[in-house]
């Protein structure tokens, strides 16, 4: 996507957005306002009323010596007043108080910063200006400033948003190390260690391109001898202690260059608390260190290394419970993307050469048997017996990066429960719902069949079809369905009403795809959900294309 | 009447004059806490939060500041919001009670397209930090200056994490074309 897109993009947003219809009733917002006065009124009269019940008894007491004597009247008429005049002085020292808490506040959070902010540069061994320079902590800086001198904030804070304010400063500040550190010897759960590693991932690469840019005036001398005694060379051995202590080894890249390279995990310099994350963090960290599987069309690293790597990758993605952050996507994408070249061959290790080639059939062959995952050995399974077979393999040919994705969300169903809702727009299967699928249906019926089901979004498409099984409508069915497809509609065969659906799900994104979840008490005859994907016709509508289960 | 004789009929308690600045900003607030991620049914609330607070403050606004004000307070309104949102969310979680999702079908009503939703919601998906510079740049079409005021940020810090942030919706948006044209 280039920028003009991107701009576009955004134009068109923003235009949506400006049509936003106004919400908010102005009037009620002084109804609040008035009520809030109210409340406070009343709290203000109660402060100032209560008082006297106890000063009413000492003006009783005071006042019956001040029949006696005239000094013990003039002592009491001045304790009585006291309460107003006491209530203003407090207030304005509540208030001195509480700016002064404030400052302090302020205080004692910048020198704590500033400790942490000398404990990292001098463990990273740079100058105060070369610190300063970096992102992650330009970061911190920021976001010191923005806690300690946003006043409003501060105004209307309480002791828990200072204390989250603290922790937030404070955390931003960190190395690899730290990040590590923070595990402190304790198991972590998923989310956790997803935290972790978040607050690895802040500076790793930064400090990774720092420290290999320092080598830059070493390079000749590792060149002609990368065994050399760093001792002799105590400005190269600086460099390097201080990117060891970041979990990064020194590698030779295929041009022969030194660089930096962390990797926590089973690096020479890992980390001591490596093992007490979840393990099905690993494939973030994976990604983290590998970089980039592909390289243009092929690979970066050696077939079985790649294949390795997406074994780690693919554990990660089953597991995370979030699959529409963008940390997730991306990985996502390199483990649908990279697993296509692996699968179909690429310049580097082709899979047809004249005929199949036999090393690619023995890498077929381990994916089916399982040595690099789950996901992919029934696809590999399938392209072997095909191969067998006619020497051909339409679903090889055909795979897309798609067909990963959806076997990527069947397992995660079987493993985590339910595909993450979030990624799609639910709709409740009511009374209401069904009676507007069958008001959809009428208008079906009285309107030119292709054209009405053109305009129908995917939602509409698949309760459409729910609804033609549901009343055997047979050329309804038909027309919803693309003309080539292979449906295995056999358990939707027994729908015969839609009240065996709860919910339908349209997969909120590019992917055209519905989700039917069905009532629990009906579960055990039809199953708990399926997914129908749907794709283009030759006029470019949609239509349903395939139904798993 | 000019907007600076409306706050400062409002600073003097002028009801009807602070109803005007309320019909004048409304949308702006609407839209950024929008923008932030807040719910389109919850839009109501959270802006009568923000036009409440602003009366509270109305005597300490200079005229000229009065839009960065409006915009600060709009931003910490939303925090307020996210946290309560994450302590419900939390409660439920703890409860075992299945979250209910309007939501989805409800933005179907504010946004339109199939294309804006995606981009919407992988702004949404953006870190705070990336997503405010963004939001501010684009939709309210602020300057850098002005963004950095309202973030307690400096001008660079905006220009990067502006840079960032396009570089990361790129990246979600292609992967979203990359899918559908694959």
């Amino acid at each position: 996507m280039d920028d003009k897109q991107f701009e576009k993009r955004m134009e068109l947003l923003k235009k949506s957005y400006d049509r936003l219809e106004p919400q908010l009733d102005p009037e009620a917002v002084f109804t609040q306002i008035e009520k809030e006065n109210e409340v406070q009124e009343e709290q203000e009269n109660s402060l100032v009323q209560k008082p006297p019940s106890k000063w009413q008894k000492s003006a009783v007491w005071m006042v019956s010596i001040a029949s006696v004597l005239l000094v013990s009247v003039l002592v009491s008429s001045y304790v009585i007043q006291q309460p107003v005049s006491l209530s203003s002085e407090e207030k304005a020292l509540k208030e001195d108080e509480k700016k002064t808490e404030e400052k302090d506040w302020v205080k004692r959070l910048t020198e704590k910063y500033n400790s942490k902010k000398e404990q990292i540069r001098r463990e990273l061994s740079v100058t105060i200006d070369e610190l300063n320079a970096f992102q992650f902590i330009k970061n911190a800086d920021s976001m010191l400033e923005f806690y300690t001198k946003n006043n409003l904030r501060l105004q209307e804070s309480d002791e828990q948003y200072l204390k989250d304010a603290e922790e937030n400063v404070l955390n931003e500040l960190t190395t690899p190390r730290r990040a590590l550190e923070a595990i402190n010897g304790r198991d972590l759960i998923y989310d956790e260690s997803f935290t972790v590693y978040l607050s690895y991932e802040q500076s790793v690469i930064e400090l990774e391109e720092f420290y290999s840019g320092l080598l830059e005036p070493f390079q000749p001398l590792l060149r002609k001898s990368p065994d050399i005694n760093i001792n002799k060379y105590p400005e190269l051995k600086v460099i390097i202690d201080a990117a060891n202590a970041q979990f990064m080894e020194l590698r030779r890249d295929e041009n022969g260059s030194f660089y930096f390279k962390a990797d926590p995990i089973n690096g020479e310099y890992r980390s001591t608390d490596i093992n007490n994350l979840h393990p099905d963090i690993f494939g973030y960290f994976e990604y983290l260190e590998k970089g980039y599987l592909l390289l243009a069309d092929d690979l970066r690293y050696t077939r079985e290394e790649t294949a390795r790597s997406l074994k780690i990758i693919e554990r990660t993605l089953l597991a995370d419970k979030n699959p529409d952050s963008t940390a997730y996507k991306v990985l996502r994408e390199t483990f649908e993307n990279t697993w296509l070249v692996l699968l179909k061959g690429s310049p580097k290790y082709p899979a047809y050469n004249g005929k199949l080639h036999v090393d690619h059939l023995n890498f077929l062959r381990d994916v089916a048997d399982g040595k690099y995952g789950e996901l992919m050995k029934k696809t590999a399974e399938t392209v072997i017996k095909e191969l067998e077979k006619s020497n051909n393999s339409t679903t090889l040919t055909k795979l897309s990066s798609y067909d990963i994705w959806t076997i990527i969300l069947q397992k995660r169903e079987e493993t985590t429960g339910l595909i993450n809702d979030s990624d799609f727009i639910i709709v409740d299967i009511n009374n209401q719902e069904m009676m507007q699928i069958e008001a959809v249906y009428e208008q079906y019926k009285k309107s030119d069949s292709e054209t009405f089901i053109n305009q129908l979004r995917p939602l509409n498409i698949v309760s459409l079809y729910l609804y033609a099984k549901s009343i055997d409508d047979k050329s309804l069915e038909k027309a919803l369905v693309l003309p080539d497809a292979r449906l295995d509609s056999s358990l939707l065969d027994n729908v015969k009403s839609l009240d065996v659906v709860s919910q339908l799900g349209e997969y909120e994104g590019s992917y055209p795809m519905v989700a039917i979840r069905i009532e629990s008490e009906q579960q055990n005859k039809y199953g708990r959900q399926f997914l129908v994907k749907l794709s283009k016709n030759k006029e470019g509508y949609n239509r349903i294309s395939g139904i798993i289960d | 009447m000019t907007e600076a004789e409306l706050i400062a009929k409002a600073q003097q308690g002028d009801k009807e004059a602070y109803i005007e600045l309320i019909r004048i900003h409304q949308q702006t607030v609407e839209k950024f806490a929008y923008q932030c991620g807040v719910h389109s049914n919850d839009l109501a609330d959270v802006s009568q939060e923000v036009f409440v607070k602003l009366y509270r403050f109305l005597h300490q606004f200079k005229q000229d500041r009065f839009t960065t004000w409006l915009y600060k307070i709009t931003l910490n309104a939303t925090r307020d919001y996210y946290r309560k949102e994450q302590r419900e969310q939390a409660k439920e979680e703890r409860l075992s009670v299945e979250r209910q999702l309007p939501s989805s079908s409800a933005e179907m009503h504010v946004l339109n397209f199939e294309e804006d939703r995606v981009l919407h919601n992988a702004i949404k998906a953006l870190d705070e930090k990336y997503r405010y510079p963004l939001v501010l740049f684009y939709f309210h079409e602020l300057k850098y200056e002005e963004i950095a005021e309202i973030l307690n940020i400096s001008l660079s810090t905006v220009k990067i994490r502006l840079l960032r942030a396009k570089e990361k919706l790129k990246v979600v948006l292609m992967q979203e074309g990359s899918v559908e044209n694959g």
